[in-house]
This record gives structure tokens, C-alpha cells and sequence, in this order.
């Protein structure tokens, strides 16, 4: 019997531990409350549910980045492999193909950007930041060539391609949403259930004890990268059949967000650990204070600065909670030692 | 609930009141714009406040900093789920215009400037860029000596893929064509920052030192240029777009030839009078193009477009600088703007591009 089992109240907070994302949870749920006192019209389904369709495709990213994080790196290139594989899906869309075909090539397209930073990452043992760094532009570049510097619109959108993915089902909730929901469970199972998820973190939080312990430090990198790629893929080519186009300048301005979100939903840049569910309240946050500056009529001089200042207040309270929780285990533990 | 929590909500809640400024008015317009902190955009906003001032209606501008259309759609999203009666934007991309035209099919007018989506069923203000292009091509070539002329001419764009850009471009490699000895290079994308756009304009120079001109197609062009012919002796003819205050300071100067501007101030205060005529009066805001009218300024000639009343450079130099005095020598023009010419039928979207 353990220390804690013989002591019924310790047992119990145990038991009823919060899940670590509570801060920003809360965060989120207050910023809402208030906005919606305010502004009753903020809680209207109809604003709620756009909401959450915004979140949809850097929200996808922001879950892939999680996994990087959690391995200590960063690919900054996402942006634009979304992009690219966009492009790819959409002309190939262009050129006649069936369209569930074209997403499913642009997918693996996508996949095969993430799987060019990683080996380029394993081979050189260079970080990803550097590697992609230098891809960020090579995958912009080769984008632009590839459509020319124009947007790529598919002319026929009577494929279920479309229409599926556009639907609002209720005429409310976004087809789309749904996959990113769906996204952010498997990932969240695989990062936490899973032996690929239990050796990202296990690489992240110290790559030296994880080699020594047999786990193949390198692969677990790649397949990481390859998933964030995958990952750019799958929210690239939603995008072109949620919006029926993909622009030349679209997803140039991705990666900052995308960080920023995970990094409000409770990922540390040290690795180690991640939280899918985390970085999407962060990237709902995100949203939120966009779609509320509006809803109080702030103008854009301001907005920008209230953006910036309601996410470090978020971070800041995000943080005063976990650093009071860490003080409370640790007077728990001096009470029980005592 | 736990203190901490409270902590939270009191928080949340001290902050929504200390931004809480909105004051009640009846009719409320949307204003969304890309480039954020870019002087030539300012100033359309400029406009569009002047308009919201003199019809009576609270504007509330929401703007990006770069032109990504999935953030400015987001804006322009929340403006309609906030309960704006009309939304005026810029449209930076084609994947805008499905979104745009279910917030339109909802009962939102939208009106469209500076940059259009011949998809989006709302009308467009702004310049004709193709021929806007065809003009500045024509003036660079007639300095450079006419169809005799020889050399090779570098073309910058700072937003490539932007249709009104690639426009412009169009018509600027028209008129250049004019003159068979001229090489043309480009468009190089020359970036928007201030910073950004200079430096690339002083690679392509550095790479192409005998060049006879160098032409942009964005509002930070003429700047950089003028700065980089300032440098380097004034050897090239620079030219490239919008009444900024520090274009016209480097074409009074002589580092830099021409400027074309393309009415920014009617650019924001024609969507807005659009869009408060369509909510009081219900008018029907259908696809279609509203001339903003072209402005062509040199050292030593300023036409203003519009068929307003000829001014000094010194008088443009002062109404790039100060908004109010903008806003007092276009009231010729805005007092003409009646309900009648408001809910007149627009010309053909298609002759933007003309």
C-alpha cells in the first residue's frame, strides 16, 4: 500500500485531480461569459458555431505543432506546405481529376513536404526551426510558381467533395469543424495512448535518456514531421473545399498563430509534454478575442494592442493557477512528510 | 467555483469594461482592410470615416496586417455576426468570395474596394487597373524618350497574385511596349514593408545597374525608389503609385518622376455613402464597378481626377498630410453624391479591367 492510500483526503484530491487545462478553459469560458453579458448577440449559435469554423484550419495545425513542441522543434513552414498542398490538390482538381482523389494526392503531398524537412532535419541533425527556416520559402516559392501567382479556383464544384465539406449540418455546424474535432481526438489519443505519443514526449523531455533507452530518436523525429506535413495537408485541401479557392498569399501568415495557440493551450516550448486539447482552447482563445474587439467596436488602432495584452493576461492567469497548484502538491506533500 | 476561478472572471470581466468604448448609434457600418499601418490604406480609412461622419453612422475599422483572405474574412464574418447593418472591405483573394456571398445572401450588404472578386455579388470601388497601368507604363516611356527609347526597366510588384496588381502590370508592360528597345524584367516581388520593399529594390538594382527605370506597382514604390535614386545620382526614372506624403516629398525632390494615384479618400467614402444608402434607403447593392477615378501627379503637374478643381504640388503635398484639409477640398464631390447617383446602376464589373 502506497503512502497516499492511507491517507483517504489525499487519495480523494487525487482522484479528483483538474486536468491541467482548466486555466485556460476558464480563460476561455470568462472571456465568453463576458463578452456575452456585454454583447447578448456574441452567444447567438450562429456566431458560436462561425466561431468554431474559424478555428478549423489553423486549428488543425496547431494540433500537429503540439507534437512538435512536445519533441522540442518547431516547423515554421507549416503555412506554407498548407499552401502548397492546396495548390497541388486544386489544380489537380483543375486538370479533371476527381476531386476526393486530388484531396486524398494532396494529403500525401503534404505529407511528403513534412517527410522533405525531416530527413533533411535527421540527415544534417540540423533543428527543424533552421531546416525550415530555409523550406518556409522554398515551399512559398515553388508554390507561386506552380500557380502562377494566381488564385487556383476549381471551375466544377458539383462534386460531394464540396458540398460535404461546406455543409453546416442543422444549417449551423460546419462539416468541417466536425473533421477538426475528430482530428483533435485521434491526436490526442495518439499523443497519450499511444507508443508513438508516450516516445515523442519521452524524446522531448530528454533525448539522451530516450536514445539510451532503445528509442529510435531520429525515426520519431521523422514521423513527426512527416504527421505535421500530413497534418497541412489534410487542412489545405479542406480549405479549398470549404472556401471553393485557394489564394497565392494564403497561409504565409499561419506559423505565428499556430505557435501562439499552442503555447496559450499549455505546451512548453522546453518539450516534453503537449495538450491537443489545450491548443485548441488556445486557438479558440485566439479567436474569441478577435471576434469580441469587433462586438465591443474597438477600433483596429487599438486591436492590435488588446490582442496582444488579453493573450499575455491569459497566459499570465494560466499560469498563476498551475504555479498555485504546484504550491498546494507541494504543501500536501510537506503534510504528509510531517 | 474555485478561487481561481474567480480570479479569472473578475479579469476577464475588468478588461471587457476597459475596452468596452462603443457608444449607441442606429446604423453601424463595417470597415475591413488589409496592410494595416499603410499610409495610402489609412488614408481610404480616412475617407470612410469622413463618410460615416457626414451621414450620421458609427464606423468600426478592423483591419490585418498583411492581405491573407482567411484573416480578413474572419473580420469581415464577425462584423456580420455582430450585427453591422453593412460591411465595406477590401477583398485580398478568390477563396473570400464563397463566405463573402453567404454573409450577402444573409441580408448583409457588402460593398468591395481597393481590391475586388469579380465573384463577389457586391460592387466594387476602385481604380481602373489595367488602364491606370496603361497610363504610368505611357508616362515612364515618354520621359525615357519615347519609342526610341532603349534600356532595361525592372518591374516590381509587392502582393503578386493581387488581381488589381497583376493589372496593373498588364497595362504597364502594354505601354511599354510602345518602345521595342526596352527590355522588360519582372514583376520581382518587391514585398509591402517599408523596409522589405527597399531592400528588394536595391537588390534589383544592384543586380541590374543599368537600368533606365524602375517602376512599382504599391504605395511604398515610389519611396524606396526616390531613396534609391537619391543614392545613387538620380541615374534611373522612377515611378509607381498613390499620393503618399513621402512620394510626393521624392518627386518634389527629384528622385522620383510620377505617382499615380487612384482617389483613396473616394476609395472609403464612396462604400460607405453605398452602403448607409442601401440601409436607409434600400437600395439594391448588386455586382458592378464605381469608378474612383485616376490622379496623375509629376513635379510639375497634379491632376486630381474627379473633376475636382486643379491644384499645386505644395496643395497635394498638404492634402496627403492632413486629412481634414482632404476631406474639405473633396467636398465638391461629396456634396454632389445624392440618393439618386447612389442608387444609380453601376458600370459592369468587367470594366475595371478594361
Amino acid at each position: 500500500m502506497t503512502e497516499t492510500d492511507s491517507n483517504p483526503t489525499a487519495a480523494t484530491r487525487r482522484r479528483w485531480r483538474m486536468p491541467e487545462e482548466i486555466g485556460v478553459v476558464v480563460a476561455l469560458v470568462a472571456m465568453m461569459a463576458v463578452i456575452g453579458i456585454a454583447r447578448p448577440r456574441f452567444l447567438n449559435p450562429i456566431n458560436l458555431f462561425s466561431l468554431l469554423g474559424n478555428t478549423t484550419f489553423l486549428g488543425m495545425l496547431a494540433v500537429g505543432m503540439v507534437f512538435l513542441l512536445a519533441i522540442r522543434e518547431i516547423d515554421l513552414s507549416v503555412g506554407w506546405m498548407f499552401n502548397f498542398s492546396a495548390v497541388v490538390a486544386a489544380l489537380l482538381m483543375v486538370a479533371g481529376l476527381d476531386p476526393w482523389l486530388a484531396a486524398f494526392i494532396g494529403i500525401l503531398f503534404g505529407a511528403g513536404l513534412g517527410l522533405v524537412n525531416g530527413l533533411i532535419a535527421v540527415t544534417l541533425r540540423l533543428p527543424a526551426i533552421i531546416v525550415t527556416l530555409g523550406t518556409y520559402s522554398m515551399f512559398q516559392g515553388l508554390s507561386l510558381v506552380v500557380n502562377k501567382g494566381r488564385a487556383i479556383v476549381p471551375a466544377d464544384q458539383s462534386s460531394s467533395f464540396f458540398s460535404v465539406i461546406s455543409t453546416k449540418l442543422f444549417g449551423l455546424v460546419p462539416v468541417a469543424a466536425l473533421v477538426f474535432i475528430v482530428l483533435a481526438i485521434a491526436m490526442h489519443i495518439v499523443l497519450h495512448r499511444t507508443r508513438f505519443g508516450y516516445r515523442v514526449q519521452a524524446v522531448g523531455s530528454n533525448p539522451e535518456a530516450a536514445a539510451h533507452a532503445g528509442i529510435p530518436t531520429n525515426w520519431v523525429r521523422l514521423q513527426t514531421l512527416v504527421l505535421m506535413g500530413a497534418i497541412c495537408g489534410l487542412s489545405g485541401v479542406m480549405y479549398v473545399g470549404f472556401r471553393g479557392a485557394i489564394d497565392p498569399n494564403e497561409g504565409g501568415d499561419f506559423v505565428l498563430v499556430v505557435i501562439a495557440a499552442v503555447i496559450i493551450g499549455g505546451t512548453p516550448l522546453s518539450g516534453g509534454h503537449g495538450t491537443i486539447i489545450g491548443a485548441v482552447v488556445g486557438m479558440m482563445i485566439i479567436q474569441v478575442i478577435s471576434s469580441g474587439l469587433i462586438f465591443f467596436g474597438i477600433d483596429a488602432t487599438w486591436s492590435t494592442f488588446v490582442t496582444g495584452a488579453v493573450i499575455v493576461l491569459a497566459v499570465s492567469l494560466d499560469r498563476l493557477i498551475k504555479f498555485q497548484r504546484a504550491r498546494r502538491a507541494e504543501r500536501s506533500r510537506e503534510t504528509l512528510r510531517s | 467555483m474555485t478561487r481561481n476561478s474567480k480570479t479569472l472572471l473578475l479579469g476577464a470581466f475588468a478588461l471587457a469594461l476597459g475596452v468596452s468604448t462603443a457608444s449607441a448609434q442606429d446604423v453601424t457600418i463595417g470597415f475591413v482592410a488589409h496592410a494595416q499601418g499603410d499610409p495610402f490604406v489609412q488614408q481610404i480609412q480616412d475617407g470612410a470615416q469622413a463618410a460615416a461622419n457626414d451621414l450620421g453612422v458609427k464606423l468600426v475599422v478592423a483591419q490585418q496586417a498583411g492581405g491573407a483572405p482567411e484573416g480578413q474574412l474572419k473580420l469581415v464574418q464577425n462584423f456580420a455576426n455582430s450585427g453591422a447593418q453593412g460591411i465595406a472591405t477590401s477583398v485580398p483573394g478568390e477563396s473570400m468570395a464563397k463566405g463573402l456571398n453567404e454573409i450577402i445572401d444573409s441580408g448583409v450588404p457588402i460593398v468591395q474596394f481597393n481590391l475586388l472578386s469579380t465573384a463577389v455579388n457586391a460592387p466594387y470601388v476602385g481604380e481602373k487597373s489595367v488602364e491606370s497601368g496603361r497610363v504610368l507604363g505611357k508616362m515612364i516611356v515618354e520621359k525615357l524618350g519615347g519609342a526610341e527609347a532603349k534600356g532595361t526597366v525592372i518591374l516590381g510588384n509587392c502582393f503578386p497574385g493581387f488581381p488589381v496588381l497583376e493589372n496593373r502590370a498588364k497595362g504597364v508592360q502594354e505601354s511599354l511596349k510602345a518602345a521595342p528597345g526596352l527590355n522588360v524584367i519582372g514583376p520581382f516581388d518587391v514585398k509591402v514593408s517599408a523596409v522589405d520593399n527597399f531592400n528588394r529594390w536595391e537588390q534589383l538594382y544592384g543586380a541590374n545597374p543599368e537600368a533606365v527605370a524602375l517602376i512599382g506597382l504599391c504605395a511604398p514604390d515610389v519611396t524606396s525608389l526616390g531613396k534609391l535614386n537619391a543614392a545613387n545620382g538620380d541615374k534611373f526614372v522612377a515611378g509607381g503609385y498613390d499620393l503618399t506624403e513621402l512620394n510626393l516629398k521624392a518627386i518634389k525632390e527629384g528622385h522620383a518622376y510620377v505617382t499615380i494615384g487612384q482617389s483613396a479618400f473616394v476609395q472609403g467614402y464612396l462604400p460607405v455613402a453605398l452602403l448607409v444608402n442601401a440601409v436607409k434607403n434600400g437600395a439594391k447593392l448588386g455586382s458592378g464597378f464605381h469608378n474612383s477615378g485616376a490622379q496623375i501627379v509629376t513635379a510639375d503637374s497634379v491632376d486630381m481626377g474627379n473633376g475636382l478643381k486643379p491644384i499645386s504640388f505644395d496643395e497635394a503635398q498638404k492634402l496627403a498630410a492632413d486629412p481634414a484639409a482632404t476631406i474639405e477640398y473633396y467636398k465638391p464631390w461629396t456634396q454632389s453624391l445624392t440618393a439618386e447617383i447612389l442608387s444609380a446602376a453601376p458600370q459592369p464589373i468587367s470594366a475595371e479591367s478594361e
